[in-house]
């Protein structure tokens, strides 16, 4: 073998082994007009005895941590049996309505009273997320991120703001190491067809494209629930999850 | 003749592995991502050199495949850390990933007042391979992490996860870190005051260590906050280490960045820590 051949067989051997090694991409959210489409609404329900929620034990000298009683955001449940804080998605939806939140106004997420606020924080991927420090004391911002950049940062009581975006969806658990009891998850959506449950347990989508679905829940400690659900222009259907202890 | 042929074939099949897996790492320099099954069967020549060294100077605690489970472990009253799921703790890039001096410094220095030991007697390009061959094993960590979260994840293909693999363990550029004017090489009122307003919480207002309750690391498992009076600093005592540890965190513990203050602030906070410790 002459000296070209070999060039010639390294270049093509070099070549196949970098396109082999070359990272292919998950199949993407693509946005569409939707103009014909329907709506998801459901609830998601409790079923037995409605739990009581615990009083956090909060220690410490902070006087903001004992302005008044902090109670676990854990699991929320209504006198009606509604359940709080249960993120609500349609699951591998292929296209649909675009993102439509505002870059100059951001998701906040609060520390006050040595609690984070909201408990679930959802924002989009690309979208600011202001994470602020209403307390004046303190606060760790510890997150377990995994695809996006995981960080521990210290905020300290006039440090009343910090900027971030995230590049992957994921739910990220926060934490504070400063003030052990203070847990909160963000949620970073692929697409708008995300949601967190209020109060009245409810959830709602808009624009979906008619076809058929499979719409998901997931509770940070309940665990995941899907059902599957068809979509027609101009209507609503109607999803409903059940939890139980 | 057969014999001959059969060399000649095992040599080829040899030099065709080692040129795949040269050209798959300057493919990913390039920006793209390898796949590995494990370290020691990536066959790169980096990581065969890397397994001999890692299998004789840090397997006995640290383990064979880095787990922190080694002979030695059980002896030891620090746990050697698990290079699957712990994170580096000595850091000075503002991501938390070690840059190959730190990696460096903790490879040939030891860790003072731990037991790490310091390992003189490696040569540089030893160092330059174990540094290498550590990073991969966190990095496969890191995907087993992953893919074992995201398996049921629409949004993220393998081939991406693979990547975020190589993105945690890829360091920023290190801070830069330039002592301060004499003037400032002193305790102040002002360092006091940044004292109590961002280390007391966790390290007490006398620096003993006392000001959290029942900490722990990522791991969820109990560790001491430093007792900065001791002057014992794992990280280092120099004041540019110091600085360091204040700026950058301690990654995997409640150590948080102090990414909010200035240069100035931060220097106070060290000479106030230098004070604390007795040292000025």
């Amino acid at each position: 073998m002459n000296k070209t051949t070999q060039l010639v067989w390294l270049a093509t051997f070099f070549t196949m082994a970098c396109l082999s090694a070359r990272p292919a991409t998950a199949a993407k959210y693509k946005v569409i007009d939707v103009t014909d489409g329907g709506t998801i609404e459901g609830v998601v329900r409790w079923e037995g005895e409605i739990p009581k929620r615990s009083i956090l034990s909060v220690t410490g000298q902070d006087k903001p941590c004992h302005v008044k009683p902090i109670k676990d955001e854990e699991l929320v449940v209504s006198n009606d049996g509604e359940v709080r804080w249960v993120v609500v998605y349609i699951k591998k939806i292929k296209q649909g309505k675009p993102f439509d939140f505002d870059p100059k106004k951001p998701v906040t997420l609060d520390q006050k009273g040595c609690q984070f606020s909201p408990h679930i924080a959802l924002v989009g991927k690309g979208q600011p997320l202001s994470i602020l420090n209403s307390d004046g004391v303190l606060h760790n911002v510890h997150l377990y991120a995994k695809k996006n950049e995981p960080f521990n940062r210290s905020m300290p009581g006039d440090m009343k703001k910090m900027d971030v975006t995230f590049d992957y969806s994921e739910r990220i658990r926060v934490g504070c190491d400063v003030h052990r009891w203070m847990s909160s998850w963000i949620v970073v959506a692929k697409h708008p067809y995300y949601v967190v449950t209020g109060a009245d347990g409810t959830f709602r989508f808009e624009g979906v494209p008619a076809g058929s679905y499979t719409v998901e829940m997931w509770h940070e400690k309940l665990g995941k629930q899907k059902t599957e659900v068809t979509v027609t222009s101009g209507a609503e259907a109607r999803v409903e999850f059940v939890l139980k202890q | 003749m057969k014999a001959r042929h059969g060399g000649a074939i095992a040599l080829g099949a040899v030099g065709l592995a080692m040129g795949f897996t040269l050209s798959q790492t300057a493919c990913r320099s390039a920006g793209s991502a390898a796949s590995t099954a494990s370290v020691a069967t990536t066959g790169s020549i980096a990581s065969l050199e890397g397994h001999a060294l890692f299998m004789a100077h840090c397997a006995p605690c640290h383990g064979v495949t880095g787990r922190g489970n080694g002979p030695a472990a059980i002896a030891l009253t620090v746990a050697p850390r698990d290079f699957l799921r712990e994170r580096f703790r000595y850091v000075s890039t503002l991501n938390g990933v070690p840059t190959d001096e730190d990696l460096s410094d903790s490879i040939r220095n030891g860790r003072r007042f731990g037991e790490m030991p310091a390992g003189p007697q490696l040569t540089d390009d030893e160092v330059r391979v174990l540094i290498d061959y550590v990073r991969e094993i966190q990095r496969l960590g890191w995907l087993e992490d992953l893919r074992k979260e995201f398996a049921d994840d629409d949004d993220t293909s393998p081939e991406e996860i693979e990547e975020i693999s190589h993105i945690r363990v890829e360091p920023r550029d290190a801070i830069q870190v330039r002592r301060p004017a004499p003037s400032f090489q002193r305790k102040t009122e002002t360092g006091r005051e940044l004292y109590t307003a961002n280390c007391a919480s966790c390290h007490g207002l006398s620096g003993r260590g006392d000001g959290m309750a029942k900490p722990l690391d990522e791991q969820g498992r109990p560790i001491s906050v430093r007792d900065l009076t001791s002057g014992e600093f794992r990280g280092g005592t120099k004041i540019e280490e110091i600085f360091k540890r204040i700026r950058c965190g301690v990654p995997g513990t409640p150590m948080s960045a102090a990414v909010a203050l200035s240069d100035e602030e931060v220097w106070q906070l060290v000479y106030y820590v230098r004070y604390l410790a007795g040292q000025i």
